[in-house]
């Protein structure tokens, strides 16, 4: 039994190293894959002040919007799907539905809404879907995933009818929904007013920023991933030391001290200043893609700094961690990454999922 | 630990993917200590020792003797990061949830989130919090 | 030894003994008129079959009894009847309306069941007499099952066998559901009772003599 204890759950870092100028570079497949973002953080060292581009970026990262009781059967619907999958993408993620206990709803990007749901509701509901992977021998949950796109899908076949009876009349499931509309060219304001009836609250992202000092710092070398010992860390330390960073956790411990043993990975340096910047909300890929160029052309002019890292952090409730991927909720529902951008156009990028998720792309 | 890497060298040498599992030796939980009263003080010492009883009360001196880091103490909220080695978790988790009072003063452990990963716990989306 | 035991005899022999004596064939036609003589009442193929030499086993055998026949029952078995399709409906009589009047039927055969239904007959009453009571005619709706595309199916019952219900749908449409990991629903003058389909898998004539047992939890 205590070997058991000593057991832990498996979780997964995948660590990459590219360049933003290779055609095979796959920053674009992971930053658009990862659909739901809660939070979007980055860090530029030797900085004291945004420059007034990125400040623009993230001033403009978009509304969001919380709809309370939004039927499900809503997205069903063909007016919706005329306006909102097939001129944008649209995003939908229910609010305040834990994974591991509750029903979760999402809408992917792709036109695809993806029901997670418990056994009692799956066998009422009358949808076909897949038991979870993740559900060991007793199935207790089940994903239905109802592509709205589907040539097939349209009104009155049997499959939309079957649908919209299952949503509507025999189970009318309802969420509060997250909702974030990307489209070139309708005004997102106006088409989310198609909402109106119900309650909805429009919402902006939520930015925080400060300016860390005398900061110990990792030394990163961009070709070495695994880090050489005496000369950079490891992609893995530094990964551990930004949690350390956006946690405030003080790095200056002695190995002796009660409290803490905690130490800045070895070898570093002393930052006199670094930039870190927060922001909190319903993001879009799109933003955070938009972002990320404007981060890479950060060192267009000479820098001092060597690399500026972006965080993202997505949603711990979330059915999905990247594309369709079924994600889940074990001890914690962590699935984020992180790109270290380096300033000849190298990039990190490292994903982590925890134990009820598939591998990242 | 189990670590699985697998390196594609295509035709550009400088594309790199290394899948590491398990590759955290710690897991990282935040917490908060909520006592049934106000007025009560502590300072990170304090709770350090706090939880060292908690452990010695349930798994003894061996427990007593796991090594953990208080990374994060906020003496206001009582909310802290711990890091604790994998072998640990289990040991920390169960003591944390069966301490009952300090000093006579009842209260309990709130485990807020756990993860292998520090950074994640940067980011909890359970905490979005919107009227 | 035998040979001179069997071997004819000589004629010298036969004048000293005063024997006629006879050739193979005279002697075999005077032992069949001989036999003949003694045993009036057998035919000549039975004696004959009586002189062929038969092996005999010594050894004690089981006289296997008889099997008894069975008494044939009056009908056809239920094996029968399935051969005959007695119990298969046949296409042109797979209409909702023809088993509206069963329908009908079975309400009022409820109502009897429960003297009459009222808004204040106590739910455990009706639900203990519905246990004993015969289905068919009933309108059930399966509400919950673990295969999705049975839910919301709705229909008559018009047979009931241990595993399966067959029900007829508005859309005269003649389903199987079975009842295993399945929850029906059968409503009654407003009172709407659910059936856990598991817990049901008997015929409908032993279910009338099984006593239900209310424990532990029940999942589908």
């Amino acid at each position: 039994m205590l070997r058991e204890w000593e057991r832990c759950p498996r979780h997964l870092l995948v660590s990459e190293r590219s360049n933003f100028q290779l055609e095979r570079s796959r920053h674009g497949v992971a930053v658009r894959g990862h659909p739901f973002n809660y939070r979007v953080s980055f860090l530029i060292p030797e900085c004291g002040a945004l420059p007034v581009k990125l400040k623009s970026v993230i001033k403009n990262f978009g509304k969001y919007y919380l709809v309370k009781d939004l039927p499900l059967h809503e997205f069903v619907n063909h007016d919706f799907i005329n306006i909102f999958i097939k001129k944008g993408a649209f995003y939908a993620l229910s609010y305040n539905t834990k994974i591991d206990q509750d029903n979760t709803a999402a809408v992917l990007p792709t036109g695809k809404l993806i029901l997670s749901v418990d056994k009692d509701t799956y066998e009422e509901l009358g949808l076909q879907g897949q038991p979870s992977r993740y559900s060991g021998k007793k199935v207790m949950r089940y994903i239905v995933t109802i592509d709205l796109t589907d040539a097939s899908f349209l009104p009155d076949t049997k499959k939309h009818k079957r649908v919209l009876w299952a949503l509507k009349e025999n189970m009318p499931l309802k969420f509060d929904f997250l909702l974030a509309w990307h489209s070139t060219d309708v005004e997102v304001s106006t088409a989310m007013s198609y909402f109106s009836k119900l309650k909805m609250k429009e919402y902006e992202p939520n930015i925080t920023s400060s300016i860390l000092r005398d900061l110990h710092c990792p030394v990163l070398q961009n070709s070495e991933l695994q880090g050489k010992p005496e000369e950079s860390c490891s992609a893995h330390e530094l990964f551990d030391w930004l949690g350390a960073v956006y946690n405030n956790v003080d790095c200056n411990n002695h190995s002796y001290s009660f409290i803490s043993t905690y130490c800045c990975p070895q070898p570093s340096a002393v930052l006199s200043q670094a930039y870190m910047c927060t922001v909190t909300g319903f993001i879009l890929p799109e933003k955070i893609h938009h972002l990320m160029d404007h981060l890479c052309q950060y060192f267009d002019e000479p820098k001092l700094a060597q690399w500026v890292s972006l965080t993202v952090h997505g949603f711990a409730d979330s059915p999905v961690s990247w594309k369709e991927s079924e994600h889940g909720f074990h001890k914690s529902g962590e699935n984020l990454y992180n790109f270290v951008i380096f300033n000849n156009q190298d990039y990190w990028l490292q994903m982590a999922v925890g134990t009820n998720d598939d591998c990242p792309p | 630990m189990i670590k699985v890497s697998k390196e594609k060298s295509h035709e550009v040498a400088t594309y790199e993917r290394q899948v590491q599992k398990n590759v955290s030796e710690y897991h990282y939980m935040k917490i908060r200590l909520e006592f049934q009263e106000k007025g009560v003080h502590l300072n990170a010492p304090h709770f350090k020792q706090l939880i060292l009883s908690a452990l010695r009360d349930l798994h003894g001196e061996v427990g007593a003797a796991l090594p953990f880091d208080i990374l994060t103490f906020d003496e206001k909220s009582f909310s802290a990061i711990l890091r604790i080695s994998n072998r640990g978790l289990v040991k920390l988790w169960s003591a944390l949830t069966l301490l009952g009072s300090y000093q006579n003063h009842k209260c309990a452990f709130r485990v807020l989130q756990t993860s292998p990963f520090l950074l994640a716990l940067a980011g909890n989306s359970r905490e979005l919090a919107l009227d | 030894m035998e040979g001179v035991i069997y071997k004819t005899l000589s004629s010298a022999e036969a004048k000293e003994l005063n024997i006629q004596t006879q050739g193979p064939k005279e002697s075999e036609a005077f032992v069949s008129a001989f036999l003949k003589r003694c045993l009036p009442g057998l035919r000549e193929e039975v004696i004959q079959e009586r002189l062929n030499r038969k092996a005999v086993i010594l050894e004690h055998s089981v006289k296997q009894k008889k099997k008894q026949k069975r008494k044939r029952r009056k009908g056809l078995s239920a094996k029968e009847k399935r051969q005959l399709r007695l119990f298969e409906i046949k296409a042109e009589q797979q209409r909702y309306n023809l088993f509206l009047p069963l329908h009908n039927l079975w309400k009022q055969y409820i109502r009897d069941l429960c003297n009459g239904l009222r808004a204040d007959t106590q739910p455990q009453m009706i639900q203990t007499k519905l246990l004993k009571a015969d289905l068919h005619g009933s309108l059930v709706t399966v509400k919950k099952s673990k295969c999705p595309s049975y839910v919301g199916l709705s229909g008559i019952i018009v047979q009931e066998t241990k595993h399966i219900f067959k029900i007829i749908t508005k859309d005269d449409k003649l389903k199987a559901v079975p009842k295993c990991n399945t929850v029906f629903s059968v409503e009654v003058d407003d009172f709407i009772s659910y059936i856990y389909g598991s817990r049901f898998q008997l015929r409908s004539s032993e279910r009338s003599a099984k006593k239900f047992k209310m424990k532990g939890s029940i999942d589908l």
